[in-house]
């Protein structure tokens, strides 16, 4: 029993004891030192959103939204390692490398990539499509796309790792059984394959998800600080505008509850598909 | 075998033997190819570009080592590269060793609100880490922990332990609880146990730990920006600020970044398949 305290005192004081606390500073309004409690007030400007709110918001749906495309890649990808196409091993040997640079290095190598002039318009440029040669980080339109693209070419290698994992895990014989029924290359695929792959399906899009929500901190200071304007500002920079730069520690608290209750409601909804599913398959 | 499982449509022979024609698999085969070489070019090009324009004038001209020496010489690129080599080092060491004896206790010894505290210390993995920074750095302003390097070892160790208890305490379930009882029979306490049959046996799970707990901190900006005293940054804060003042040629930065992932990726390379289990170690369950 001995064992297990301090890491019961650690988790305990630096993690459980400041989720009591930020709970409660999120009804108050607290600028470091002197906390007024304010009851809802902090949620209720959360509810009654302000347009920065909204952005705010959507770029978090946005994040959302950009996961099914990247783990399609990972998909096919994993799909293609799996079956063992020629090149799959110089491919495996690659695909995870980017899990060991850190959201700064990959911000600094990405705007570098992205500048106007270098590396991302000399190739469009080869492939005849000068007019796609834009200053992506610059421009309130293109900003949010190209950060999402960079965080789920980040994110590529863990996911094409868990669905080689799972490829892995599928019995040959139940592909075999399939074959001798008559079942063709698509149908396997379809039938057999994806449904046997939802946990790991799952398990991707809630890494992603939560990398995305409460991970990609580093990547957006570094790309766009957020910018322009609010266009790439997620709930979890917003969190560190309020209190570092604003000095709004209550409406931050606030903001940090939100985000937690939110991760936790998209995971039981995952979770719940995930279970029905499965429930379907049997 | 690998090829038991393999579509018909890979395994040219079979499919050969059943009528369909050489060339058209051939076609397909060249189609998947070419998928995943696009996919992995897509995935490497940015890196290369970015790494080769490093050694090139303004990114585009002739040959040159000049962004290399210049970030080289640089005072603060060495003492932020050791400044992350302390902070990693003291924060793996302190994860784990809180955390082994901890899993293992959880999993092998049966202790008074044992689950209930187990269940506590799992579900913290859910919290981001955004939701309590702020309480988190007022409590260790409080205390003087803010802008010390202690201060910045301590929170990296807390917010790390939820996960690894959780993967030390899956991995020693994993181990037949005959070993414990065997080693009970022959006489030997539960000290001696854990470090002479427990121990050893764990060291791949540890191993993963150390590893994860390593990229973590080393790659990690929120929590070192905040914590950590104003002129002894990590190098990962030491360059985020870079590029956020553009005092600095880009490429001398590009040149810095690069050398800052050295250390990780020697670390991933050496480590890779631990990596690997790590991450697919909750979903066998």
């Amino acid at each position: 029993m001995m064992l297990a305290v301090p890491a019961t005192v650690l988790v305990g004081g630096l993690v459980v004891f400041p989720i009591a606390e930020a709970t409660y500073y999120s009804f108050t309004s607290w600028n470091g030192e002197t906390a007024q409690f304010v009851g809802l007030s902090s949620y209720s400007q959360l509810l009654f959103h302000t347009t920065a709110i909204r952005q705010i918001f959507q770029n978090n749906l946005a994040v959302v939204l950009s996961i099914p495309v990247g783990l399609l890649f990972a998909l096919i990808a994993a799909f293609l390692t799996s079956i063992r196409v020629p090149g799959w091993r110089l491919f495996r040997s690659i695909v995870f490398l980017p899990v060991a640079l850190s959201w700064v290095v990959i911000g600094i190598i990405f705007s570098n990539f992205l500048t106007p002039g270098q590396g991302i318009d000399s190739l469009l440029g080869g492939v005849g499509l000068h007019s796609l040669a834009l200053d992506w980080l610059g421009s309130t339109h293109t900003a949010l796309p190209a950060l999402l693209a960079t965080f789920n070419w980040a994110l590529f290698g863990i996911n094409t790792v868990i669905f080689m994992t799972g490829l892995a895990s599928i019995p040959p014989e139940i592909i075999e059984a399939a074959r001798v029924d008559g079942a063709g290359f698509f149908k396997i695929l379809r039938h057999i394959v994806l449904p046997l792959l939802g946990r790991f399906v799952r398990l991707a899009f809630l890494v992603t998800m939560i990398s995305g929500f409460s991970g990609m901190f580093g990547l957006i200071y570094v790309m766009t600080a957020g910018g322009p304007g609010f266009s790439t500002t997620t709930l979890e920079f917003q969190i560190y505008q309020s209190a570092f730069t604003l000095g709004n520690f209550g409406q931050a608290a606030a903001l940090g509850i939100f985000l937690l209750l939110i991760m936790l409601v998209v995971t039981l909804i995952i979770n719940m598909i995930g279970r029905r599913k499965a429930a379907d398959l049997w | 075998m690998v090829s038991a499982r393999l579509p018909e449509v890979l395994q040219p022979e079979k499919a050969a033997a059943r009528g369909r024609t050489r060339i058209s698999l051939a076609r397909r085969h060249r189609v998947a190819s070419m998928t995943l070489l696009v996919i992995g070019v897509a995935l490497i090009y940015p890196l290369i570009d970015v790494v080769v324009a490093s050694f090139r004038m303004q990114g585009t001209g002739p040959f040159t080592l000049e962004y290399w020496r210049a970030v080289l010489q640089q005072v603060p690129v060495w003492r932020e590269l050791g400044m992350s080599a302390l902070v990693t080092g003291a924060s793996v060491a302190g994860v784990l060793l809180v955390s082994v004896p901890a899993g293992y206790a959880y999993a092998k010894l049966s202790f008074r609100g044992a689950n209930v505290i187990f269940a506590i210390t799992v579900a913290c993995m859910m919290i981001p880490v955004e939701s309590i920074i702020i309480p988190e750095y007022s409590n260790l302003a409080k205390i003087g922990l803010v802008g010390s390097v202690p201060g910045t070892i301590l929170v990296f160790v807390g917010l790390g332990i939820p996960l690894s208890v959780f993967l030390m305490a899956s991995y020693f379930k994993s181990l037949p609880d005959s070993l414990l009882e065997s080693g009970l029979v022959d006489g030997a306490g539960h000290t001696r146990i854990f470090f002479s049959i427990m121990l050893p046996l764990a060291i791949p799970a540890i191993v993963t730990i150390g590893v994860l707990e390593f990229l973590a901190v080393w790659n990690d900006l929120l929590i070192a920006l905040l914590f950590l005293p104003i002129q002894s940054q990590t190098i990962a804060v030491g360059l985020a600020a870079l590029q956020g003042n553009h005092v600095l040629n880009t490429y001398v930065l590009v040149a810095g970044s690069v050398l800052s992932a050295i250390p990780p990726m020697i670390v991933y390379m050496l480590f890779q398949r631990h990596l690997v289990a790590g991450l697919t170690m909750g979903v066998h369950r």
